[in-house]
C-alpha cells in the first residue's frame, strides 16, 4: 500500500519523534526548577557555614559572653590563632616554638593525662599556658598557685582593681574591672611568682585565711614565670568577654598578655557526653527485623513511584455550553418575593388561569372576565359573587392572603371539567 | 519504573534481612539501581513506533461504533509496548488499554469500541505509548498526538412520526385537490362538474368541447421550496428537557426535511448565530437527512446573539423563489422585537415566514408550585414568562406569521403539522 493510499484509507500517520528545540522548550520547567533548587541549596550551605555557637567565653560566640571579639581582634593584630575544640589539635598546634596556649574555660574538663600531655608539649618549645578563671582545677596544672576561694561574704571590693605590681603590661593597662576570685602562691615568697590586681576595699584585709598564709602574693592575675611551664592565670573571666572587654583597662591587659608570641592556640576543652544513654526499646529489637523495616522505605517508595504514575494525560473533553434558562425565572421571582409585588403576582396567575378555563370552556379569545365568571359559576356552581372576589376584586396585603386566595383559585380551575 | 522493579526491590528484602548492616543494604540498592540504569538503556524508545487511527463509521447518536489504531513497528528492535488510546470521555471508549510484542516492521491494529454519548464531532485525545525491555524494570513513556475525529449525528428520535406524517399529508393531499386557484397550486385535471362545486373553476372552454360542464381542479403545487433557519445563539444553548433547545430544533428540521423533500419539495437548512455556521441542501441530495445530520452534527451553540441581518441575507440568496421560511428559534420579546421585526419586511415580501419555538417543560412545572408565599412568586414569574411569550405569538399572527411553539418532544410533530396544514392550504 503507498504511503498516500495508506493516510487517505487509515488517516494520518504519527510517530513520537519530536523535535529537539521543542523538547528543550517543555524541558524548560524543569531545568529552572532544577537551577533554582541548587542555587537556594548552595546558598543556604554558603549562610549556615558560619556554625555559631552560644557556649560561654566560646572564641565563636558573638553572645554577650563569648571571646569572638578578642580572638578577632588579635587576629587583627597579626597573631596566627589557632582555635579548636579538639585536644589532639590542640596538643599539635601547641607543640611549635613561640606559642602561646589560652584554655578560656572548661579547664576542670581536661583529664590529668590531658594537662600533662599539653604541658609536656608546651614544655619541650618552652612556651606559655594562660588559664582563664580555672577555679579548683588549677590545682591539675601546678602545685605552685592555688585559688584564693576564703573570702568572707560580707566584702564589698572596690569595682575597680588598681594593677598593684611591676608587671609592665599590668601597669600600661591601669584599672580594670573586678571580678569574684583570687588567685595566690601555695608557699609565701615562691620565686618567680607575679600576682596583680588583689581585691581591695572594705573587709578585704581579713581574708588572708588558713589556706593561703598571710602576706602571700595574691591577685586577680598571677604569673609563674618558674613552673614546669610558664602559666598565667586571668583570674576574672569579665576581662575577656565580648560584653566587659572594652571597659577600663581590660582590653589592654589581656591582649598584652596573650599577644606576647606570634602564635596563640585557643583550645576549649568539652566535656565528653560518653555516659551510655539508658537502654531504649530499639534496643532489644533484633538487627535483622530493624534492617528490614528500614528496607521497607526505599520499597515503599519504589512502590509509590510505580502506582503513582499516569498512563498518559488525562483526556480533554470540550464540552458545549449549556445555559440554565429557568434561573432568570428564579431570580424575577426572588425580586418580586422582596419587594413583596403581591399585587403584581397575583394579577399574573388569575390573568393564566382565566386564559387556560376560558380554553377550556371553548370561550373566544376575546370573551370579557365577567363572562368567563358567569360561565365558572354556571360550570361549577359556585357563587358569581365569591367568584368576582376572587378573580377580580379581593386584594392582598399579605403572605398568607396571598397564599390562600392563590390556592382558591387552584382550586376552582380545578373544578372546571 | 515497574511493578517489576518494585518485586525486585522487595526480593532484595531477604539479603538485606539475612545480613543485617549498611554495607549489605547499600550493596543490594546498589545492584538494583545498576539493574534499572542498564534497563533504561535497553529499552527501545517509542521513537520506532508509527501510530495510525481510523475512525470508524459515521453513526446516529445512540448507537456504538468502533476507532481502529495501527501500531507499526518502524524500529529494528523487537517492541514490548503497552498503549493507551485516550478518548474523551462522552466518546464512551470502553477498553483503552491493550499490551502488544512487536517485531521488527510487524504492524498490528487494535479495535477500540466506542459508545459515544453526545453528539458532535468527537476529537481523539493523545495516544501513550509505554515501551519496556526484556527485562522489564523500567518502562519509558510518550503520549502522541494522532488526530482522529468520529462524527456522532443527532439521534434523529423524530424519525418514528415520519411515517404517519407522510401518511397524513398524502390523504390530506388526494381529499382536498383544491377547487380554486391560489398561491402555491398547479393544475392538476379536469372532471366532470358535480353539485356543489364552485362555479368559478367551470373551464367553459373544455365544456364546450365536451358537451357537458367540466370543472378544473388544481393541487398543491410540487417543487416548492423551504428553508429552514436554526437560531445556534446563547438561546439555543438553553437546558430544556434532557438536552438543549438547539437539540430539539435540530430534530425538528430533520423530520421536515424528511417530510418535506418526501413530498416533492426543496429544503435547505441554515445554521446561524453570529455568522452562519453551517448550510445544507436536498438539492442534488441521495438521502437529504443524511446529508442535514453530516451537516449539522459539529455545530455547538455559542454565546453570542444572532445577528438577524446577516440571517436575512443568507435567506435571500439562498432562493429568490417564494419560499416556506421556518426560523427556529426562541420567543424572546427583545430579540423579536429589535432584530427580528426589522428584517420581517424583507422576509415576508418575497417569502412566507413561520417562526418555531420551544417550549420550556420546567417553566410548565414552574407554574404548579404551590405552598408557601416564595413558590407562589416563582409561580407568578414562570406564569408571567408564559403569558408574554403568548402575547407576542398573538402579536405575530396579527403581523400575518404563524408561529408554532411546544416541548422539546413535541416540536417536530407540531412542527410537521403546520407544515401539512400550509401544503394542503396551498399556502406554500
Amino acid at each position: 500500500m503507498s504511503a498516500q493510499l495508506d493516510v487517505a484509507t487509515r488517516g494520518t500517520r504519527s510517530s513520537a519523534r519530536v523535535p529537539l528545540r521543542a523538547r528543550l522548550r517543555s524541558a524548560g520547567v524543569w531545568i529552572t526548577a532544577a537551577i533554582v533548587i541548587l542555587i537556594t541549596v548552595i546558598a543556604t550551605l554558603l549562610m549556615t557555614t558560619d556554625d555559631e555557637t552560644e557556649a560561654p567565653l566560646h572564641y565563636d560566640s558573638t553572645a554577650r559572653d563569648g571571646t569572638k571579639a578578642m580572638v578577632e581582634t588579635l587576629r587583627a593584630h597579626g597573631v596566627d590563632v589557632t582555635t579548636t575544640e579538639d585536644f589532639k589539635e590542640a596538643r599539635s598546634a601547641a607543640a611549635q616554638p613561640d606559642t602561646t596556649m589560652l584554655v578560656p574555660t572548661n579547664a576542670d574538663a581536661m583529664s590529668a593525662g590531658d594537662v600533662d600531655g599539653v604541658e609536656s608539649a608546651l614544655a619541650t618549645h618552652g612556651d606559655r599556658l594562660v588559664l582563664i578563671d580555672p577555679g579548683p582545677a588549677i590545682a591539675e596544672f601546678t602545685d605552685r598557685i592555688t585559688v584564693n576561694d576564703n573570702l568572707s561574704p560580707l566584702t564589698s571590693p572596690d569595682p575597680e582593681s588598681q594593677p598593684d605590681c611591676a608587671l609592665p603590661s599590668a601597669r600600661t593597662a591601669g584599672a580594670v574591672t573586678t571580678g569574684e576570685t583570687e588567685y595566690a602562691e601555695t608557699k609565701k615568697g615562691t620565686d618567680g611568682i607575679t600576682a596583680c590586681y588583689p581585691l581591695t576595699g572594705p573587709g578585704v584585709d581579713e581574708i588572708d585565711g588558713a589556706e593561703v598564709a598571710p602576706g602571700s602574693a595574691r591577685g586577680q592575675l598571677i604569673t609563674d614565670a618558674d613552673g614546669h611551664v610558664p602559666l598565667t592565670v586571668i583570674g576574672n573571666a569579665e576581662w575577656v568577654t565580648n560584653e566587659h572587654i572594652d571597659e577600663e583597662g581590660n582590653a589592654s591587659l589581656v591582649l598584652s598578655q596573650l599577644s606576647e608570641t606570634a602564635h596563640l592556640v585557643v583550645y576549649y576543652p568539652t566535656f565528653d557526653d560518653s555516659e551510655e544513654p539508658p537502654p531504649s526499646t530499639i534496643d532489644f529489637v533484633p538487627d535483622w527485623f530493624l534492617a528490614g523495616v528500614l528496607w521497607l522505605a526505599p520499597t515503599v517508595l519504589v512502590l509509590l513511584l510505580v502506582i503513582g504514575r499516569r498512563f498518559g494525560p488525562l483526556a480533554i473533553e470540550r464540552l458545549p455550553v449549556i445555559v440554565p434558562a429557568v434561573e432568570t425565572v428564579h431570580g424575577r421571582a426572588a425580586l418580586s418575593a422582596r419587594s413583596h409585588d403581591r399585587a403584581g403576582a397575583l394579577h399574573t396567575l388569575r390573568t393564566a388561569a382565566l386564559l387556560r378555563i376560558a380554553k377550556r370552556l371553548s370561550l373566544g379569545r376575546e370573551t370579557g372576565a365577567s363572562q368567563i365568571i358567569a360561565r365558572i359559576a354556571e360550570v361549577t356552581g359556585r357563587d358569581p359573587g365569591t367568584l368576582h372576589h376572587i378573580f377580580v376584586s379581593a386584594t392582598v396585603h399579605t403572605d398568607a392572603e396571598l397564599t390562600d386566595l392563590v390556592h382558591q383559585l387552584t382550586q376552582i380551575e380545578s373544578e372546571i371539567p | 519504573m515497574t511493578a517489576r522493579l518494585f518485586l525486585l526491590t522487595l526480593v532484595g528484602l531477604v539479603p538485606v534481612m539475612l545480613v543485617p548492616g549498611w554495607p549489605t543494604a547499600l550493596i543490594v540498592a546498589g545492584v538494583i539501581i545498576a539493574a534499572a540504569v542498564v534497563d533504561f538503556f535497553l529499552v527501545p524508545r517509542a521513537h520506532g513506533l508509527s501510530l495510525q487511527r481510523t475512525p470508524g463509521p459515521m453513526v446516529r447518536l445512540g448507537d456504538d461504533t468502533h476507532s481502529t489504531l495501527s501500531l507499526i513497528n518502524d524500529s529494528t528492535r523487537r517492541m514490548r509496548v503497552d498503549v493507551r488510546d485516550a478518548w474523551p470521555p462522552s466518546a464512551g471508549a470502553v477498553r483503552t488499554r491493550s499490551r502488544h510484542v512487536l517485531d521488527p516492521g510487524a504492524e498490528k491494529q487494535v479495535r477500540i469500541e466506542l459508545h459515544p454519548r453526545r453528539r458532535g464531532a468527537l476529537t481523539a485525545d493523545l495516544v501513550t505509548v509505554r515501551s519496556s525491555s526484556v527485562i522489564g524494570l523500567i518502562a519509558r513513556q510518550k503520549s502522541i498526538e494522532v488526530p482522529a475525529a468520529i462524527r456522532v449525528l443527532p439521534p434523529f428520535v423524530s424519525r418514528r412520526e415520519l411515517p404517519s406524517k407522510t401518511q397524513k399529508l398524502r390523504e390530506l393531499e388526494g381529499r382536498s385537490a383544491v377547487m380554486i386557484r391560489g398561491m402555491g397550486t398547479e393544475f392538476d385535471s379536469l372532471r366532470d362538474y358535480v353539485d356543489g362545486d364552485d362555479v368559478r373553476s367551470i373551464d367553459w372552454r373544455a365544456s364546450a368541447r365536451a358537451q357537458d360542464l367540466v370543472v378544473k381542479t388544481w393541487r398543491p403545487e410540487k417543487d416548492r421550496r423551504v428553508i429552514i433557519v436554526v437560531d445556534s445563539s446563547r438561546f439555543a444553548a438553553r437546558r430544556c428537557g434532557e438536552g438543549t433547545v438547539f437539540d430539539a430544533a435540530l430534530e425538528a428540521s430533520l423530520l421536515l426535511t424528511a417530510l418535506a423533500t418526501g413530498a416533492g419539495d426543496r429544503v435547505d437548512v441554515i445554521v446561524a448565530d453570529a455568522r452562519v455556521r453551517a448550510v445544507a441542501s436536498s438539492r442534488q441530495a441521495h438521502d437529504p437527512v443524511h446529508d442535514l445530520s453530516v451537516a449539522l452534527a459539529p455545530v455547538d451553540p455559542e454565546l453570542y446573539d444572532a445577528n438577524w441581518e446577516t440571517i436575512a441575507s443568507a435567506v435571500l440568496q439562498t432562493s429568490r423563489q417564494q419560499a416556506l421560511v421556518v426560523l427556529v428559534t426562541e420567543f424572546d420579546e427583545a430579540t423579536i422585537a429589535d432584530d427580528i421585526l426589522p428584517i420581517l419586511p424583507t422576509l415576508t415580501s418575497h417569502h412566507r415566514v413561520v417562526i418555531a419555538g420551544v417550549e420550556d417543560p420546567s417553566l410548565q412545572e414552574l407554574t404548579q408550585s404551590r405552598g408557601d408565599a416564595d413558590a407562589i412568586f416563582t409561580a407568578a414569574a414562570a406564569e408571567e414568562e408564559q403569558l408574554r411569550q403568548a402575547s407576542l405569538r398573538t402579536r405575530l399572527r396579527g403581523l400575518g406569521i404563524s408561529s408554532v411553539q411546544a416541548l422539546p418532544e413535541q416540536l417536530p410533530g407540531a412542527l410537521a403539522d403546520l407544515y401539512i396544514r400550509l401544503k394542503v392550504a396551498g399556502g406554500l
